[in-house]
């Protein structure tokens, strides 16, 4: 097994990779909701190893990504085995014959549908062929790392240049189990989070929130820590600043 | 950027004006901006992280009054003029961060220098501007065409600093930490700041000593 070149199959019908996930738009921007949930649809899938358990850690690197709004969950078992909204992850036997992938060395490969700059359907696929790059050939250390890498893709990022990268075509030396700073780009670029927007404004209305939170509280710090400044330069402009001088 | 920023330190080094830390004080300098540093992203081929994180050169330009008992307090701004480029030319992200610190000078080290420590907020807006086109990369099996990203996009977050200072004649060292989402475990971030900023104004009566 450790002499399968481990290539990660990037295979997108949308029009058609820091690269997005098309062919064509460079204004494509993700899904327009940041939470993504993605369904498995177990039927095929080698029976030693637990996918659904896969899926939920491999989300979890890019829900830590520090300044991005995506929060990718598993979202449950379906029968559902075509690109979808939301989107499924299905074992194909079939895999190199649908994806014009080699089975040999393709271990995955993910796909979505978009309109208007927005991704609206995604599905990933996983090798559950005859070929050596069957999942059920890999540790799980290594299964997260492509499914991560392929939820990248559902998620609208293309392929990276940068050999760090987890979004970089091959992960055959991947050890570690990590996102580059290219991926967090990537990532922050399609659902960038600024987590100090006053979000409680909902239509017309305002929606007041139980406790206050923690945005505006650092924002009346700031504003509290400007103070002394703004203090000092007007005592200077009125020449009074020796009242500072301890 | 490199070359720009050591010479920088070269000329700030040899400046040898014997004042600094001076109450009313303006002071311009470049800082090393390391994004996500502390094991926090991979930096090798195998997904292996290194202590240092992503490489941002800023200008960072200061205000700072004085206080009693050796306390000081004092605004900041880093601007990277020279945004940093994606891996593989696709996009130019720059930083801003505007904080305000409160600090306390320590005993002097001898020859004028000076120690200080420093803590506050601020905030930070990252700025991703998109190249656009479209490139042709490897896809595993053979090559397909990607999308550069061709809009803009950016995030404004909290930040909380904490750092110290050393000064000697009109030259400042400070290295600092700059935390974003100190609060929520999982998507917590640091920082690290290593500036070197040269004070405009004349001595003044108002030492922060």
């Amino acid at each position: 097994m450790k002499q399968i070149i481990i290539i990660l199959l990037f295979y997108a019908t949308m029009g058609n990779c820091f690269t997005l996930n098309s062919s064509t738009d460079p204004n494509l921007k993700g899904w327009s909701n940041s939470n993504v949930k993605i369904y498995l649809n177990p039927v095929n899938c080698p029976s030693n190893i637990d996918v659904a358990a896969i899926i939920k850690d491999a989300v979890e690197v890019w829900n830590k990504v520090p300044n991005s709004a995506i929060q990718v969950s598993y979202g449950g078992e379906t029968s559902l085995s075509l690109m979808s909204d939301p989107t499924v992850a299905y074992c194909e036997t079939n895999f190199q014959a649908l994806l014009g992938a080699n089975q040999d060395y393709v271990p995955g490969g993910a796909a979505v549908n978009g309109s208007s700059g927005r991704i609206t359907q995604g599905i990933l696929y996983l090798n559950a062929s005859t070929g050596l790059a069957n999942i059920g050939n890999f540790n799980r250390t290594k299964l997260k790392i492509i499914l991560a890498h392929e939820i990248g893709h559902l998620l609208g990022l293309g392929h990276s240049s940068n050999e760090s990268a987890l979004m970089y075509y091959d992960a055959s030396s991947k050890q570690e189990f990590r996102l580059s700073q290219d991926d967090i780009d990537g990532v922050t670029y399609l659902y960038p989070d600024s987590n100090l927007e006053m979000k409680d404004l909902a239509g017309c209305a305002l929606i007041q929130r139980s406790t206050p939170s923690n945005n505006k509280v650092h924002l009346v710090l700031i504003g509290i820590m400007l103070l002394p400044l703004l203090l000092a330069l007007f005592l200077k402009n009125q020449k009074k600043l020796k009242c500072l001088e301890f | 950027m490199q070359p720009l920023f050591l010479s920088f330190l070269l000329v700030s080094f040899c400046s040898n004006i014997s004042f600094a830390l001076v109450n009313d004080t303006w002071s311009l300098g470049l800082s090393y901006f390391s994004q996500n540093f502390w094991s926090e992203t991979a930096q090798k081929r195998d997904g292996s992280a290194g202590f240092l994180g992503t490489a941002n050169y800023a200008l960072d330009l200061g205000y700072e009054t004085s206080l009693a008992n050796a306390w000081y307090w004092s605004g900041r701004l880093l601007y990277t003029p020279l945004p940093r480029v994606a891996d593989g030319n696709t996009a130019d992200i720059t930083l801003t961060q505007l904080k305000f610190l409160g600090g306390q000078n320590l005993d002097s080290l001898g020859r004028g220098g000076l120690v200080d420590y420093f803590f506050g907020l601020g905030i930070i807006k990252e700025d991703s501007k998109g190249k656009g086109g479209i490139v042709q990369m490897n896809n595993g099996t053979g090559t397909s065409s990607f999308a550069v990203p061709g809009s803009s996009s950016s995030n404004i977050n909290g930040t909380q600093s904490v750092g110290m200072g050393y000064s000697f004649g009109a030259t400042r060292v400070l290295g600092e930490i700059v935390f974003e989402n100190l609060l929520n475990e999982s998507k917590r971030t640091q920082s690290l700041v290593i500036g070197f900023l040269y004070s405009f104004q004349k001595p003044s009566k108002g030492s922060r000593k």
